[in-house]
């Protein structure tokens, strides 16, 4: 029986050909990123919104941080009173009672809207937006929702715990600067349980590998210092995979089809294992004294055999300079994810906003992270190089940390602050 | 415009009350918790009521949830030999949920509270009602995340694995690209070997293997087989001749798939894998010259993973430095 998954990647495949087809027949290269319509969009989702976005009532601190963050990334300035308006709107967030933020005011505090409100705040900056932030308090309700027995956290009183949990957590505390002892032990323990066979982190153990996951697993452990017994040359392994070979944009899942927004969850855990090259290097080393020794099997005349067969076609490869040692890249394409974000995730016809696929439309969150992951493209693909895919003067972006997702001058900036 | 408005939902009729209602009903209930231990059950009922209005306009109110969840513990722990029925009629509100959103975060974790309290006392039918719940999400698309989490969290609570084998067998059948019934049959075969099931790592490796045959690229599989071997290589508790068997057996598989006209990339990186950590285990530079053309050639048919090689290169260089 033929896959049905296996149809649906090649329809998808077949129309982001196309789409990269036209874009290189129209510009040469990739197609230009509408920054205008784009920022128009984002600014839109700050103010009054139609009755549809009620089912997003929950989720309105994030509706702010994607357009805050989605605008910075651009280079966009905010208007002063805009500005105001949306620090204003997320002091109203703030649960009071168990110190944390909610999606709205007068709702429960949520470690995904408390990280979304604080990353706001840090990308909006200034005396007015520190003053929102009562750091007891927050430590308090990240404490409130800490699993003692299991190092997890609690997306909310009641709520459900899984890595996001984790990863909400210690990015707020590090931003807030309440990252101690009490908030990360056991994070390390907790996002090692969900590492899956494949490599790839689930929201709980037993669950599947899935990219907004791994993300929030591998950055929550980066922030608490303490990657556990996570295994990440076989995360490595996992993510380089998800990147589809005629999309160029990331899949979530093994065998699931490419997303704009996992351009940032699965492209955000390269620089970030880039940083933990050392570890990856001691873990190398590690397995190669464990896991083959006494049990190798592979006679190596037969497997020299057959890497001479194939090696014979690679040799030009070495010799063409495919493979640079002196800037280690990171361990993706940067240039085809970038042909996806900016060929296949903008808007039809000239529209602002970006999106999942084409043929999907477009809303904030994707838009917030196709530009996340662009930006991460640009400035994250080799170490200490800009690589811009298409004219520089409309697609560069600004860069990101992508430990925290905000822009980096931004971050730098309030961090120095924190005392 | 006032800071209130900022990404402000023009709500519907009756929504502003409901939630007014609401945020009414948690003061009541948390000022009153703080102020004595009475269960006033009326008010909990109109809180349970007043939350699930506020659910029906926002599925992801998470707050009308957590409060509704509130209410109807209380009313369970107040009711006695009727504590059962509240949960049940819990359970069945996040499945009628579910209905309308099948990713509906809260809907799933109200479930599973429903469940965690009900815990012993769940009966047959409780649970054959919370695997209906599941497999009703599962059948409508057979890679829910959140459906798939519920199942492995129910099967593991309430020990009753017997059904994973032929449900995750029968999942495969339908799409053998669906990784999710692969990774829950991953956790399936670990659990029966754990049980004591010895020959299921030789088993599930012969699956794989067949599996492969309708499609030599097929990452699902290539990752369960990775995922056996490195179970039985890296567990204690598996012997070394069937650690030795099975590792045998995925590096024949490889072979076979990393041969012909046009090898499976997935078949060739199990293999550099293998060579370049024998280089470093023997510190034989033969053989890092063996894991370099492995490297060379994936870098040749897949080049979009063209740095990853690279990297992979880098590490193996950085290690034979390191250890000779």
């Amino acid at each position: 029986m033929p896959s049905t998954s296996a149809s649906a990647i090649e329809d998808l495949a077949a129309t982001a050909r196309e789409l990269h087809r036209d874009a290189f027949a129209r510009n040469g290269s990739a197609e230009p990123l509408r920054g205008d319509a784009h920022a128009e969009y984002l600014r839109g989702g700050l103010g009054a919104l139609p009755q549809v976005f009620v089912s997003l009532d929950a989720s309105r601190a994030w509706m702010a941080y994607w357009c805050v963050h989605g605008l910075a990334v651009l280079g966009r300035v905010l208007d002063d009173e805009v500005r105001t308006r949306v620090v204003g709107f997320l002091d109203a967030c703030v649960d009071a009672r168990r110190g944390g933020f909610g999606g709205g005011p007068g709702q429960m505090g949520h470690l995904a809207t408390t990280y979304a409100a604080t990353a706001a705040l840090v990308t909006i900056g200034g005396d007015d937006a520190r003053e929102v932030i009562a750091r007891a308090d927050v430590k308090r309700f990240l404490m409130s929702l800490k699993e003692k027995e299991t190092g997890g956290f609690r997306v909310h009183e009641g709520g459900e715990a899984d890595a996001r949990g984790c990863y909400a957590a210690m990015a707020s505390a590090h931003m807030c600067g309440c990252l101690d002892n009490d908030v990360r032990s056991g994070v390390g323990a907790y996002v090692s349980r969900c590492q899956t066979y494949e490599g790839g982190i689930g929201g709980e153990p037993g669950g599947e590998a899935h990219g907004g996951y791994t993300y929030c697993g591998l950055a929550a452990c980066a922030l608490a210092g303490d990657f556990g017994t996570l295994d990440l040359e076989n995360l490595e392994r996992w993510l380089v995979n998800r990147q589809g070979e005629i999309e160029g944009g990331f899949s979530g899942r093994t065998n699931k089809l490419v997303d704009g927004c996992y351009s940032f969850w699965q492209g955000g855990c390269f620089p970030l294992l880039r940083r933990a090259n050392d570890v990856m290097l001691l873990q190398f080393m590690e397995r190669s004294k464990m896991t083959v020794g006494g049990r190798t099997v592979v006679g190596s005349d037969d497997l020299g055999l057959e890497a001479r067969v194939l090696g014979a076609c690679a040799a030009t490869m070495f010799t063409s300079g495919a493979f640079e040692s002196s800037s280690t890249p990171a361990a993706f394409s940067s240039g085809a994810l970038q042909g996806w974000i900016l060929d296949c995730c903008q808007s039809d016809n000239g529209a602002g906003g970006l999106r999942d696929k084409p043929g999907t439309g477009r809303d904030h969150y994707h838009t917030c992270y196709c530009l996340s992951g662009l930006s991460l493209a640009q400035h994250h693909g080799r170490c200490g190089l800009v690589e811009v895919v298409g004219p520089a003067e409309s697609n560069a972006l600004v860069e990101i940390e992508p430990l925290v997702n905000v822009v980096k001058h931004k971050y730098e900036t309030w961090m120095r602050a924190l005392t | 415009m006032d800071e209130r408005d900022v990404a402000r939902p023009a709500y519907g009729r009756g929504y502003e009350e409901d939630v007014r209602a609401l945020e009414e009903s948690m003061r009541m209930m948390e000022d009153g918790v703080e102020a004595s231990s009475d269960v006033d059950v009326h008010a909990l009922a109109r809180g349970m009521e007043t939350s699930a209005r506020v659910i029906e306009t926002c599925g992801a109110h998470y707050t009308a949830w957590a409060h509704r969840w509130r209410c109807a513990e209380a009313l369970a722990g107040d009711a006695g030999d009727g504590k059962m029925a509240v949960l049940r009629e819990e359970a069945a509100y996040a499945a009628r949920a579910t209905t309308s959103n099948a990713k509906n975060y809260q809907a799933w974790n109200h479930a599973r509270r429903t469940m965690e309290t009900m815990g012993d006392e769940a009966d047959v039918g409780d649970r054959a009602r919370a695997f209906e719940h599941v497999d009703a999400a599962l059948a409508s698309d057979g890679k829910n995340i959140h459906a798939w989490q519920q199942r492995a969290w129910l099967v593991s609570r309430f020990n009753v694995w017997d059904g994973e084998d032929a449900y995750t067998r029968a999942m495969i059948a339908e799409d053998v690209m669906n990784n999710s019934a692969w990774n829950a049959r991953f956790y399936w075969a670990k659990h029966m070997f754990d049980r004591g099931d010895e020959e299921v790592l030789d088993r599930e490796t012969a699956y794989a293997r067949e599996a492969l045959e309708s499609d030599a690229e097929n990452e699902s599989v290539w990752s369960y087989l990775r995922g056996l071997r490195d179970f039985a290589e890296t567990s204690p508790a598996v012997d070394d001749d069937t650690a030795t068997r099975i590792s045998e057996f995925v590096l024949a598989v490889a072979r076979a798939a990393a041969s012909g006209k046009s090898p499976s990339r997935h078949a060739l990186l199990v293999l550099a894998d293998r060579v370049a950590a024998e280089a470093v285990r023997d510190r034989d530079l033969d053989r890092a010259a063996d894991a370099r053309s492995l490297f060379g050639a994936l870098a040749t048919i897949d080049p979009l993973r063209a740095n990853y090689y690279a990297v992979r290169l880098d590490r193996l260089e950085s290690a034979l430095r390191a250890s000779m």
